[in-house]
C-alpha cells in the first residue's frame, strides 16, 4: 500500500497573536507542524508498521518546511516532498487540493491521509476539496483506520451522537481527528539518521503543472482582513455580607452591565 | 615452621588470588574510559576520611552501632595486616621478627598490645554481627550463607591467633620453654605478655593441657590461621567481600568536584555514534571502568535502597538488586567484553573501510544476547529513579548510582526510542516554547507584570541576573514565589533583571531523561542568550535551575557565579540588606530539595533564615539534611505518571503530618507542588501550609 500523507505548518497557537491593521504581527510568531497533520502522520506511520506502507510525505510551503519534513522522517516517514512555489503564498484550501492533486497523480497513491483541518485556519476543506478533484470517496473526522485488505478499508468516523464505521474502497482521502493516536516523539536517532536523507524539493513547474492550472494565480478566496478576539477581562470578586453583596450584584448587573 | 608447606601453602593461594585479579582487571580495562588520574591529594584525603576514617558507618547516627562494629573489624583487619606478615615469615624462619616491629623497639611491643586488643574486639564485633544478622535481622539486610562464612572466617582468624599466642605464652611460662619459642623480654619495656592481655586470657583456657597438647595446638593454630587467611583472601573476589580489596581504590578514584560523574557532554553531531548506537548505556560492555570498579566494591549493605524513596514506596527500584543485577551481567559476558575491546583496539582509524566494518560486525556479534533494559533491568525500574542521590550520600564506598541509571536513560532515549511516552508533552513544550508545560514563551515574563522588574533586553546594566526558571514563570502557586522573590530583592535594592522570554527551561529534567539533544538545545539557546548579555552573576530560585547552570553549563561555555536564592537571602539578612520579624507563628519544619542540599551541599541556610523568623523555632523532620526524603519530583519523575506502589509525595507529606507542623517549608518549586498535592491528599493542606522561603521571608519582613 502506497500513502500520501499531507503536513503544513501553522503558527504555535500557544502564543498570542496580536493584529496590527488588519494583518498579523509576525515578529516573535513561530511556526509549527500542524497538530491534526501531526497526527495524519503517526497514523500513516502506525499502518507502516502494522500493516506494510510505503509512506509519502506532501508538505506545501517555503524553505522553513525542511526541518518539519525532516521530523517525520525521524517518525517513520519514507519519503518527502515540498512543494515550494512563491506563486502558492496566497493559495487557498482550493488550490492545495489542486496541487495535492498533481502529487497524487504522479505517485499511484492507494490513500491519502489528512489531518481533519489546519489548527490556524480551520476551514477543514483541504482533504475534502482533494477527495471530490480525485474522484475518490472521503471520510472525515476519522479515529481509526483498519486495512481490510488490499482495496478496501474500514475506518470509523466520530460523528456528533456515536461512531460511524464506514468500509471505503481504495484509493480513497481519509481525514483524521486528533483523538486517532498520541503522536511519537520523532526518535533522536531518527532526527540524526534523517539528516542526510533527501528531500524531493519541487516548484509548480517541477511537478507538471503552472499556477494558472492549480488557480494559484487567482484563488478563490481571499483573506480580507484579521482582527484580534477579545481577551476576556477579569472577574469581579464579592465579599461580605450577603445581602449587600446581593444588593451591590444587582445594581451593577442593572446600572453598569445593562443587563437586567 | 615448615619452610616446604609455607611455600606451597604461599604458591598456590597467591597464584590463584593472582589469577582471579588479573581476570577482574582485564575486565575493567575493556569496559569504557574514564579519567580519575588526577587531584591526587584529594584523593588521599577522601580514602583517609571515608574509608580509612570509616566516616559514613561511624558517623550515622541512625545506625551507629552497625558502624561502629564494621569500623573496628575493618580497623582491626589494617592493623592485623603486620601481625600476618610476621606470621608468614615465621613460617619460613623461626622467630622471625619484622623490622622495626622487633623486640628491640618500643614500636614491636606497642604493636603487639595493640594487635592483642584489637583481635579481642574484633572478635567481639564478628560475634555482636553474626547476633545482628541472626536475631536483630535490619530490613536492609540479604542475610546470605556467605555473610556467615565470611564472618566465621573472621572468627576463627582471631582465636586461632589468639590460641597460637596463648599456647605459645603456656609453654614459655608454665612449661619451660621446651621448644625454645622466641619472646620478647626486653629488661627496658618488661615482658611481652604484660602488653598482650587477650592472649594471657586464651592461654588461661588450654593451661590445663600437657605442654605436648600446648605445642599441638601452637602449631595447629598457625597452620589454621595461615591457611584461613589464603582461603578468605581467595574468597573475596568472588562475592561482595570483594570490597574489601576494591572499597579503598573505589573511595581514592571516586568522583569530585561534584557530587558524583557529571553527565558527559555528548558529540551529537557526529554521524558515526548514531551508526554505531554506542551514546549512552544500551549493553553492559558501555559501562566504563570506574562503573564496573562500583559493582565489583558493592558490599550488599542495603543502605541505598533503606533510604531510596522508590524503594520506600513499592517501586520496583531496588538499587541492590540493581548493582546485583548488573554485575552478574558483567561476569556473565566478561569474555565476550575483553575480546571486544581487543577488537576495537584493533580498529586504526586510517584502516581499509571493508576490514573497518568487518571488525565493527564481529564486535556487534559480542554484545550481550540480553537487552540490557528489558531483559536484565525491567523499564519501569530505570524509569523510578527520581535522581535524589539519597543512595550515593550514604553508601560507605562511595558507588555512583545516578549516573550510571542517567546513561542508560540515554541509550533508552536517544538510541533505542524507548521512553515513558507521557515525557512527549514536557518535551514537545520544550522544544516549541522552552518550558514542560508547553504554555507560549511569549507569556513567560506575565508573572512580573505590574512588578516594576527589569529586562536584561532593556538594562543589562545590572549585578544579577534573576533566573526565575519555568516553575516561577508558568506555575501559578510558583508564581507567587518569584513575585515574593521579587519584594525582596527590591527591598534589598539588589540591582537585578530577568530575561523574561529570552529565558528557557535550562533542560535539567530533559538531560535527565535521557535526552542529550533537547538539554543541548536548551543550553546552548540560554547560553548565547547569556553570554550576550555578558551575564556574571546568578540568582536562581530553583535548586534544578542552580545545578544545571552552575555545574552543567560550563561545559558549554556557560561559566557564571550562581547562587540559590536561599543562600542570597541568607547573605541579605546577615549584611543586614533586609531585617526580619521574628513573627511567624506555629511549629515550623523544613524538607530539604535533593538539588539543593545533596547536589549543592547547601542545608545551614535555609535553616538560619527559618530560625530568624520562626517564633517557635525549626523542628527537624525524621529525615532531613543528607537524609532529607525526596518529595518525588526529580529526575524528570515531575513529567511521568506515578501508578506503581505509593505516591513518594504522599509518603514525604505523611512524615511532615505526623511532625504537627503548621507551615513546612521549601525552597524548590518541584517540592512546593509535591508536597502541597500531597498535604491535599491527605486533607491536611487547610492544617499545613506548604510555602517556599521566599514566601516566608517576604511575609515576615521588618
Amino acid at each position: 500500500m502506497k500513502i500520501l500523507t499531507t503536513a503544513k505548518k501553522v503558527v504555535d497557537v500557544e502564543l498570542t497573536i496580536h493584529v496590527e491593521n488588519g494583518a498579523i504581527v509576525e515578529d516573535g510568531l513561530q511556526y509549527v507542524i500542524n497538530a491534526w497533520d501531526e497526527n495524519a502522520v503517526e497514523a500513516s506511520v502506525q499502518l507502516k508498521e502494522n500493516n506494510g506502507a510505503e509512506t509519502t510525505l506532501v508538505s506545501i510551503g517555503g524553505e522553513d518546511n525542511t526541518d518539519m519534513i525532516r521530523k517525520c522522517y525521524a517518525m517513520g516517514i519514507d519519503n518527502g516532498i515540498h512543494i515550494d512555489d512563491p506563486a502558492l503564498d496566497k493559495a487557498d484550501s482550493f488550490v492545495f487540493a489542486k496541487v495535492l492533486q498533481k502529487v497524487y497523480e504522479k505517485g499511484d497513491y492507494d490513500l491519502v491521509i489528512t489531518g481533519k483541518q489546519a489548527q490556524d485556519t480551520d476551514s477543514g476543506q483541504t482533504g475534502i476539496i482533494l477527495a471530490e478533484v480525485l474522484g475518490v470517496p472521503c471520510v472525515s473526522n476519522v479515529i481509526d483506520i483498519e486495512v481490510v485488505d488490499d482495496s478496501h478499508i474500514k475506518v470509523s468516523r466520530l460523528g456528533d451522537a456515536g461512531t460511524e464505521i464506514v468500509e471505503v474502497e481504495l484509493p480513497a482521502v481519509v481525514t483524521v481527528s486528533d483523538s486517532i493516536n498520541e503522536p511519537r516523539l520523532p526518535a533522536m536517532r531518527g532526527i540524526m539518521m534523517a539528516k542526510k536523507k533527501k528531500i524531493q524539493v519541487m516548484d509548480l513547474a517541477a511537478l507538471g503543472t503552472s499556477p494558472d492550472e492549480v488557480g494559484g494565480a487567482a484563488p478563490k478566496s481571499e483573506i480580507a482582513e484579521f482582527m484580534a478576539s477579545k481577551s476576556r477581562q477579569a472577574g469581579q470578586k464579592f465579599e461580605g455580607d450577603a445581602a449587600e453583596i446581593t444588593a451591590r450584584v444587582v445594581d451593577l448587573l442593572a446600572n453598569e452591565a445593562k443587563v437586567l | 615452621m615448615n619452610p616446604l608447606f609455607m611455600s606451597i601453602l604461599l604458591i598456590v593461594g597467591l597464584a590463584i588470588f593472582g589469577r582471579t585479579m588479573y581476570q577482574k582487571t582485564l575486565l575493567l580495562m575493556a569496559l569504557e574510559p574514564t579519567d580519575r588520574a588526577n587531584h591526587i591529594m584529594d584523593r588521599i584525603k577522601n580514602v583517609v576520611i571515608i574509608a580509612l576514617g570509616q566516616k559514613r558507618l561511624v558517623g550515622r547516627k541512625k545506625e551507629w552501632a552497625a558502624g561502629i562494629m564494621h569500623a573496628f573489624i575493618f580497623w582491626g583487619f589494617c592493623i592485623l595486616l603486620i601481625r600476618s606478615l610476621n606470621l608468614y615469615g615465621e613460617g619460613f624462619v623461626k622467630g622471625f621478627q619484622l623490622p622495626l616491629f622487633g623486640d628491640g623497639s618500643i614500636l614491636g611491643y606497642l604493636y603487639i598490645a595493640l594487635k592483642d586488643i584489637m583481635e579481642g574486639i574484633v572478635l567481639l564485633m564478628a560475634g555482636y554481627a553474626i547476633f545482628r544478622r541472626a536475631v536483630l535481622k535490619p530490613e536492609r539486610m540479604h542475610n546470605t550463607w556467605e555473610a556467615y562464612f565470611v564472618l566465621g572466617m573472621i572468627g576463627v582468624l582471631m582465636i586461632s591467633d589468639l590460641l597460637l599466642d596463648g599456647a605459645r605464652y603456656n609453654l614459655i611460662v608454665l612449661h619451660n620453654n621446651p621448644e625454645h619459642l622466641h619472646f620478647f623480654n626486653n629488661p627496658q619495656y618488661g615482658s611481652e605478655f604484660l602488653w598482650t592481655p587477650v592472649s594471657v586470657g586464651a592461654a588461661s583456657l588450654i593451661s590445663g593441657f600437657s605442654a605436648e597438647a600446648n605445642g599441638l595446638i601452637l602449631t595447629t593454630m598457625f597452620w589454621l590461621h595461615i591457611i584461613t587467611q589464603l582461603t578468605f583472601l581467595n574468597f573475596l573476589p568472588l562475592g561482595k567481600h570483594f570490597h574489601v580489596i576494591t572499597a579503598l581504590p573505589n573511595v581514592f578514584l571516586k568522583s569530585l568536584g561534584y557530587p558524583h560523574e557529571k553527565t558527559r557532554l555528548l558529540d551529537l553531531e557526529d554521524e558515526s555514534v548514531w551508526e554505531d548506537e554506542s551514546l549512552g548505556i544500551n549493553h553492559i560492555h558501555q559501562l566504563n571502568w570506574k562503573q564496573g570498579l562500583d559493582l565489583y566494591t558493592c558490599t550488599e549493605c542495603g543502605r541505598c535502597k533503606e533510604v531510596c524513596p522508590c524503594f520506600a514506596t513499592d517501586k520496583p527500584l531496588n538499587l541492590h538488586d540493581f548493582n546485583d543485577t548488573l554485575k552478574a551481567e558483567l561476569f556473565e559476558n566478561a569474555d565476550n567484553i575483553i575480546k571486544r575491546a581487543k577488537l576495537a583496539a584493533s580498529i586504526k582509524e586510517d584502516g581499509d573501510p571493508e576490514e573497518i566494518e568487518k571488525i565493527k560486525e564481529e564486535m556487534a556479534g559480542l554484545n550481550s544476547q540480553k537487552q540490557l533494559i528489558g531483559d536484565v533491568i525491567e523499564e519501569d525500574t530505570l524509569w523510578a529513579c527520581t535522581t535524589c542521590r539519597a543512595c550515593e550520600k550514604v553508601c560507605p564506598v562511595t558507588i555512583e548510582h545516578v549516573p550510571r541509571i542517567m546513561a542508560m536513560r540515554q541509550g533508552q532515549t536517544l538510541m533505542a526510542g524507548v521512553y515513558p511516552q507521557e515525557l512527549n508533552t514536557a518535551l514537545k513544550g520544550l522544544e516549541r516554547n522552552g518550558n514542560p508545560w508547553g504554555i507560549g514563551y511569549d507569556k513567560r515574563a506575565e508573572w512580573a507584570d505590574g512588578l516594576d522588574v527589569k529586562m536584561m533586553a532593556d538594562d543589562q546594566d545590572v549585578d544579577y541576573l534573576l533566573w526565575v526558571g519555568c516553575a516561577g514563570s508558568f506555575d501559578d502557586r510558583s508564581k507567587k514565589v518569584s513575585v515574593s522573590l521579587v519584594k525582596i530583592l527590591q527591598k534589598a535594592n539588589i540591582s537585578f533583571a530577568i530575561l523574561g522570554k529570552e529565558e528557557k527551561c535550562t533542560g535539567d529534567f530533559a538531560r535527565r531523561v535521557g535526552n542529550e539533544m533537547m538539554y543541548q538545545m536548551m543550553a546552548q539557546e540560554n547560553i548565547e542568550t547569556m553570554n550576550n548579555y555578558k551575564v556574571k552573576k546568578i540568582i536562581a530560585a530553583c535548586p534544578h535551575c542552580l545545578n544545571t547552570l552552575k555545574h552543567e553549563y560550563p561545559q558549554m561555555g556557560g561559566n557564571y557565579e550562581v547562587i540559590h536564592h536561599t543562600d542570597f537571602i541568607d547573605q541579605l539578612i546577615k549584611s543586614g540588606k533586609i531585617t526580619l520579624s521574628r513573627s511567624l507563628e506555629g511549629s515550623l519544619t523544613y524538607h530539604d530539595p535533593c538539588y539543593l542540599g545533596r547536589y549543592n551541599s547547601i542545608y545551614d541556610q535555609p535553616r538560619s533564615i527559618l530560625e530568624a523568623i520562626s517564633k517557635d523555632g525549626l523542628k527537624e523532620l525524621d529525615r532531613h539534611g543528607q537524609e532529607s526524603f525526596c518529595c518525588g519530583a526529580g529526575g524528570g519523575r515531575m513529567w511521568m505518571e506515578e501508578t506503581i506502589g505509593k505516591r513518594i509525595n504522599v509518603e514525604r507529606s505523611e512524615e511532615i503530618a505526623t511532625q504537627k507542623a503548621a507551615t513546612v517549608a521549601v525552597a524548590c518549586p518541584f517540592c512546593l507542588t509535591m508536597i502541597e498535592d500531597g498535604m491535599k491528599e491527605l486533607d491536611k493542606d487547610e492544617d499545613i501550609k506548604t510555602q517556599d522561603i521566599a514566601e516566608l521571608v517576604a511575609n515576615n519582613m521588618a
